[in-house]
């Protein structure tokens, strides 16, 4: 019987050490990928997520299971999110921080000219129009889209009602039609 | 419309790229990473900012704050409040040294004036007893009755002693008068006076000289005069001046007996040496008459106690006004609310003001601190899976 990420959080704390690897087989791609839509950057992301997890080794003991082991997780790297933006705001100013996308990242994974998939210069101004948008507005959206995140555990991850969550998505969404709209000829 | 739904089905598709890492993990994994950076203790601590040299290691922000409000309370005990201290302790010091000369003043007239069985006083004049205490007890220790000889310094000590007395009173000619008059009853007398008398400012000052062992009977009766706005009794010790006079006029009379024997012996002595010697008993002679004129005078001054009076005219009370009546008892009862409040609303305005730019530091420290905590307590949270 496959154990749940609660009684593999428990395991590892208690000693068994393979516990982590399986947590990280669940969630680590999801977390990596989130990390480098918020931070535009796959360096930064493994960076971000390698963090996170040397959190989760040192505090592992200390989980009291006030929300799901997944939730957590997310909002750990989230936070490791924000500290390297803000790391970088301060040693490059806004302009940079927001900027911090690379075309080698884009390239990786945009690229495909294939009917209904983004060609490599869309791609490229869908990412420089998310990175214009704010952190909070850019956590929402990258969080909604990512792989196996219900609009509901976005909304638990980031402690926000539901609704709230919708609508800032929502604006999230028409500013990054707007500037596609004004700047990119899809 | 199918433009619009196009780019929304692009749009999804590119932000589910962008959040995506593709297949592709790299080696070694982050958790990998993660755990061996774990288990290297100079890592850990290193990331911990425990490691390194003072200089490299990350503080915690609380610390930081913890240090500057040392820092401040440091240099704001240190800037404000101790020269503060030192001030109040040199003032402290002296006041110290004038209870000292007034003590030692009292020392000296209590040795000028030993009333048999002053043990009964319990006067210790190594304490330091307020002016007030300190006539009191000159009055209680000198019995007039007891000691009418003016003369009633110690054969041991000699000592001048001064007096300074301030009255207010309605009537200053009044109190004049009566000042004037108590040299007479005091075995004193009358030495300088002088008056000032207009609509405004009437003054009067006089200098009397009275038995020193009556000083304070006559200090009760001036003090009877009017208010007493200040006193001080002073000392000063003139022995040695007199034991000096008195030295030089026996070396002054013995030198006299010696040139008398001295011409009783030279009867057939040339005229100019006759003439010689006694032009020098001459001079002898003047230095006895100055000593003792000197001496004289000593004597007269330690028997005397010399008292200034100063009387200054007190404001008159004023005459008892009728009853005022009750509509201005109550404008001005209104008019004394007002006053109050405009003035508490300034009061507290100021202090608020002052409150707020005097403990700007305090405020800064205070939010920093919230801040700081907050954050703290706030990652503390999301990492234990709270909120």
């Amino acid at each position: 019987m496959e154990r749940t990420d609660e009684q593999l959080l428990a395991a590892y704390a208690a000693g068994d050490q393979a516990a982590l690897g399986l947590l990280a087989d669940r969630h680590e791609l999801a977390l990596l990928g989130l990390a480098r839509g918020i931070l535009g950057s796959r360096t930064e992301a493994l960076d971000a997520v390698q963090e996170a997890w040397v959190r989760v080794i040192r505090f592992a003991g200390a989980f009291k299971g006030h929300s799901s082991v997944k939730t957590w997780l997310y909002r750990i790297v989230i936070n490791e999110c924000a500290n390297l933006l803000n790391a970088r705001r301060r040693v490059w100013g806004p302009s940079v921080a927001n900027g911090g996308s690379s075309p080698g990242d884009a390239g990786s994974a945009g690229g495909s000219t294939a009917s209904g998939t983004p060609t490599f210069d869309e791609f490229d101004d869908i990412r420089r129009a998310v990175d214009e948008l704010d952190g909070p507005k850019r956590v929402v959206v990258m969080l909604c889209y990512s792989a196996g995140v219900p609009h509901e555990l976005a909304a638990e991850i980031l402690g926000l009602p539901l609704g709230t969550l919708k609508s800032r998505l929502h604006a999230a969404l028409t500013t990054l039609r707007r500037r596609l709209a004004q700047g990119v000829t899809p | 419309m199918t433009n619009q739904a196009d780019m929304d089905h692009r749009l999804e598709r590119g932000l589910r790229s962008l959040a995506s890492w593709g297949e592709d993990l790299p080696r070694p994994r982050p958790w990998e990473r993660a755990v061996a950076e774990s288990s290297m203790p100079s890592a850990r601590s290193e990331s911990l900012g425990n490691s390194g040299p003072w200089y490299t290691r990350r503080v915690h922000p609380g610390v930081l704050v913890g240090v500057f409000a040392v820092v401040f309370v440091v240099v704001v005990v240190g800037g404000v409040l101790l020269p503060s201290l030192a001030r109040s302790r040199q003032s402290s010091i002296s006041f110290s040294n004038s209870e000292r000369e007034e003590r030692s003043a009292l020392s000296a007239y209590s040795i000028a004036q030993p009333p048999p069985g002053d043990s009964a006083v319990g006067f210790d004049p190594t304490q330091t007893p307020a002016t007030e205490e300190l006539i009191d007890l000159l009055s209680r220790r000198v019995d007039p009755e007891a000691q009418p000889n003016t003369s009633a310094a110690s054969p041991d000590r000699h000592v001048v002693r001064k007096a300074t007395v301030e009255l207010k009173t309605p009537d200053v000619r009044a109190a004049f008068l009566k000042a004037s008059l108590i040299p007479n009853a005091a075995a004193g007398e009358f030495v300088q006076d002088s008056a000032v008398t207009g609509d405004v400012h009437v003054s009067a000052n006089l200098t009397l000289r009275v038995a020193a062992a009556r000083l304070p009977e006559v200090l009760n009766q001036l003090r009877e005069l009017g208010k007493v706005t200040g006193e001080q009794v002073r000392g000063e010790d003139v022995t040695a001046q007199v034991v000096d006079v008195e030295a030089r006029l026996r070396n002054e009379r013995r030198i006299e007996q010696e040139l008398l024997a001295l011409l009783d012996q030279r009867n057939d002595a040339p005229l100019k040496d006759i003439l010689e010697l006694r032009a020098k008993l001459g001079e002898v002679r003047d230095g006895i008459e100055r000593l003792d004129a000197q001496r004289a005078n000593l004597s007269r001054l330690v028997s005397l106690a010399t008292v200034l009076v100063l009387i200054r005219a007190d404001a008159a009370p004023e005459p008892e006004r009728a009853a005022p009546a009750l509509l201005s008892k109550l404008s001005k009862s209104f008019g004394a609310a007002w006053r109050s409040g405009v003035e508490f609303l300034i009061g507290s305005t100021a202090w608020i003001v002052q409150v707020a730019i005097g403990g700007l530091i305090w405020w800064t420290i205070a939010v920093v601190a919230v801040v700081v905590v907050r954050g703290q307590r706030r990652r503390a949270a999301v990492l234990r899976g709270g909120v």
